[in-house]
């Protein structure tokens, strides 16, 4: 410590003037009053005794600034001043230095020299920091260099925390992790158009979600990157939505003209990454319907992607439904789209961490799905995602998981959604009685297909289905498009009675899968049906006591005041072995009360 | 009634009739004795009543009497073509033998109110 001069600040504090002492600055503080505008706090130290009642004369900001008093750095004082200040009633002295020389640069020196006490005897404390404004601006006033605040040396910014904010505050700085920054988005409605984006931000007190509008999304939506870390000040605050957000923070807050994202470049570990507010699996199905929740579950199986086309937009999207389970062995249908739909793998059953998805509703059953503004992280470095993994792997992959998804069941690759019953199992739970269309699978044999009406004459319209009517003059007419054509197409309508050992019922197959079902077009049929009577019927025959596959539809329909059971084959596959004997060993074990055989 | 069985559990069965399903490893110069390794592999003696004619080298299905752990007298045998094979998982089929041995003849009694689904 040799190069300090040791003692210089007690003598300077008690009026003895020093020549030229050298100190070591460890740190500064900005401070900002109306009167003087910015001035600069230094924490200074001559090895033995810390002091911060010192300032930096205004014209000397720069020095600050332009970070050549960095931290650390060993400095000759050549000239300062001494002016007294009224603090808490006693007389204080603070030191104003008015002109000063960097011996050696703090990132030469690297680290404290000596172990310097406060006055008070506590080691470099800032006890005095709230007394600050107290000081009045010292005599040594000169012209205020220019200093743009974007400048400003980001090591030592007073931030407050994510938690503190209010919309009734509006000076404060937050430093925030950004954890995710969905893509723009764009609307145009009768007010006008524009863009937005949103982002949400993280520190070790909450979150809060962010949103730019327009010129503001110009301005910053390419210098934020996720995951980096970030000085905020100056936007609005209002309630969040909650609609919109699964955040937790009663507040959201809003870019303005004024507003000031500033990079931080200290990696700082103390700001989590990302933080998660899980739902066990197992409170989905209480939680409303189109509520936020963040999920974490092991991908149990996962289907294929499959594309459709949305009704609202006509887009064609694509989706893929992955099923989540966690250690309360209930599973959800989580649906994922697009690319991440497309470039997701389950084969490992990896653990998905889910922040910010919708929960949605079909056919009674509750399911999961992303949303642009979810952010899922594929095997997440967390505490619960590890015990998770740990669960799944010695006892959750061995134990049968019960959905909340009513559309899901069967393996990976079977795409039949819906459990596996017989005829009496529907029946005794009463499937179709309720207001909505119920689904199941079943393994069932044909006993016969009725040839009888089983054809009718379509409108050739490609979507229009409607049976045409037969003018007599070689032209047919349809009354939904109203229009009368040449021609026609057969299209299948066969009424099926199937079987197994517990009942039969009498289902209605449409085209498609009539067609799957007796291995013939229903053109082909009609065509035989007018040329070749007996090879008509043969095909009907023919696929008699063959076993299939078949998801039904069961639903009550009222014909003449009477109410019936309509069941509709919706879909028919040949019988998959290997499949069905993985249910039925399944289910015995089940039903038998038996663990696995090994 | 013949039951089918895996070689872990002829042991228990000395003296029953079973059926056995495995592969032919070795066959003797007789064609009276073979040795089949069976689908939950292990290498069990097989003795025929008759030689049998060639060498099966796909799935064979034994049936016949137990006559000690490692032994079956084989009192008819079910040759599979590899046609019929191809699509034969070992794995369910032990899970099926383990689990129906499990059960043994109580899996035909319905439970008390004579009602039970598949």
């Amino acid at each position: 410590m040799g190069s300090l001069t040791e003692g210089a600040i007690d003598n300077i504090m008690n009026g003895i003037d020093v020549e030229k002492p050298v100190l070591q600055i460890l740190g500064n503080k900005k401070l900002s009053t109306s009167s003087t505008g910015e001035r600069y706090r230094l924490l200074v130290s001559d090895g033995v005794r810390i002091n911060s009642f010192t300032m930096l004369a205004t014209q000397l900001n720069h020095l600050v600034t332009e970070n050549i008093l960095s931290e650390y750095s060993i400095c000759r004082i050549d000239r300062y001043a001494i002016s007294m200040v009224n603090n808490g009633g006693k007389q204080k002295r603070v030191m104003v230095i008015l002109s000063i020389d960097v011996i050696k640069p703090g990132s030469e020196v690297g680290r404290k020299i000596g172990n310097p006490m406060t006055q008070d005897g506590n080691p470099e404390s800032e006890s005095a920091s709230s007394n600050v404004k107290a000081v009045s601006p010292p005599k040594a006033k000169t012209i205020k260099p220019y200093v743009p605040s974007h400048n400003i040396s980001t090591t030592d910014i007073s931030t407050t925390p994510i938690a503190g904010l209010s919309p009734y505050q509006n000076r404060w700085v937050i430093k925030v992790r950004v954890t995710s920054k969905p893509p723009i988005r764009t609307w145009s409605n009768s007010r006008g158009e524009g863009k937005l984006f949103s982002m949400d931000l993280l520190d070790e007190s909450g979150e809060i979600r962010c949103t730019g509008f327009k010129e503001q999304c110009d301005k910053f939506y390419d210098m934020i990157e996720v995951g980096k870390i970030y000085y905020i000040s100056r936007c609005a605050l209002k309630p969040a939505n909650k609609k919109f957000s699964s955040l937790n923070n009663d507040y959201e807050m809003t870019l303005t003209n004024d507003s000031e994202i500033i990079p931080c470049d200290d990696a700082s570990t103390d700001i989590p990454t990302i933080q998660y507010n899980f739902c066990p699996i197992s409170e989905v199905e209480s939680k409303a319907k189109d509520e936020l929740i963040d999920v974490i579950g092991v991908c149990k199986s996962y289907n294929d992607v499959q594309t459709l086309v949305s009704r609202a937009t006509q887009k064609e999207l694509k989706k893929r439904d992955v099923e989540l389970v966690d250690e309360s062995n209930l599973s959800v249908t989580l649906t994922l789209w697009g690319t991440q739909a497309i470039d997701f793998d389950g084969s490992n059953n990896p653990v998905l961490a889910i922040k910010g998805v919708r929960i949605g509703e079909f056919n009674g059953g509750k399911n999961l799905s992303l949303l642009g503004s979810s952010n899922m992280t594929i095997e997440p470095d967390l505490p619960e995602a590890h015990k998770l993994r740990g669960w799944y792997n010695t006892t959750g992959k061995m134990q049968e998981t019960k959905s909340l998804s009513k559309v899901l069941g069967g393996g990976g690759s079977n795409s039949f959604n819906g459990p596996i019953l017989c005829f009496k199992e529907a029946v005794d739970l009463g499937l179709g009685r309720n207001d909505s269309a119920d689904y199941y699978v079943v393994k069932a044999t044909v006993n016969m297909v009725r040839a009888e009406n089983s054809l009718y004459k379509a409108c050739p319209t490609e979507d229009c289905k409607k049976k045409v009517v037969d003018q007599s003059n070689d032209m047919y007419r349809c009354e939904k498009c109203d229009r009368d054509y040449p021609n026609f197409k057969y299209r299948l309508l066969a009424s099926a009675n199937l079987v197994d050992w517990s009942g039969n019922v009498w289902a209605t197959a449409f085209s498609e899968e009539g067609e799957k079902l007796l291995g013939v077009t229903a053109q082909e049929l009609g065509e035989l049906k007018e040329n070749d009577s007996d090879a008509f019927l043969e095909k009907f025959a023919q696929i008699s006591f063959n076993s299939f596959m078949f998801k039904l539809r069961v639903k009550m329909e009222v014909f003449s005041d009477e109410a019936r059971l309509k069941t509709t084959i919706t879909a028919v596959s040949p019988l998959d072995f290997k499949e069905y004997n993985k249910f039925l060993i399944s289910k015995i074990k089940e039903l038998a009360n038996i663990g696995k055989s090994e | 009634m013949k039951m089918r069985c895996d070689a872990a559990r002829l042991g228990q069965k000395i003296g029953e009739e079973v059926i056995l399903l495995g592969k032919i490893t070795h066959l003797s110069s007789s064609g009276k004795e073979a040795v089949i390794e069976t689908t939950d592999h292990a290498k069990i003696h097989v003795a025929f009543l008759e030689p049998i004619d060639g060498h099966p080298v796909g799935y064979v299905e034994v049936h016949g009497k137990v006559e000690s752990k490692s032994k079956i007298l084989c009192e008819n045998l079910v040759e599979f073509s590899d046609d019929a094979a191809a699509d034969f998982d070992e794995e369910p089929y032990n899970e099926m033998v383990v689990t129906m041995n499990l059960l043994g003849n109580d899996k035909w009694e319905p439970p008390g109110d004579g009602l039970f689904f598949i």
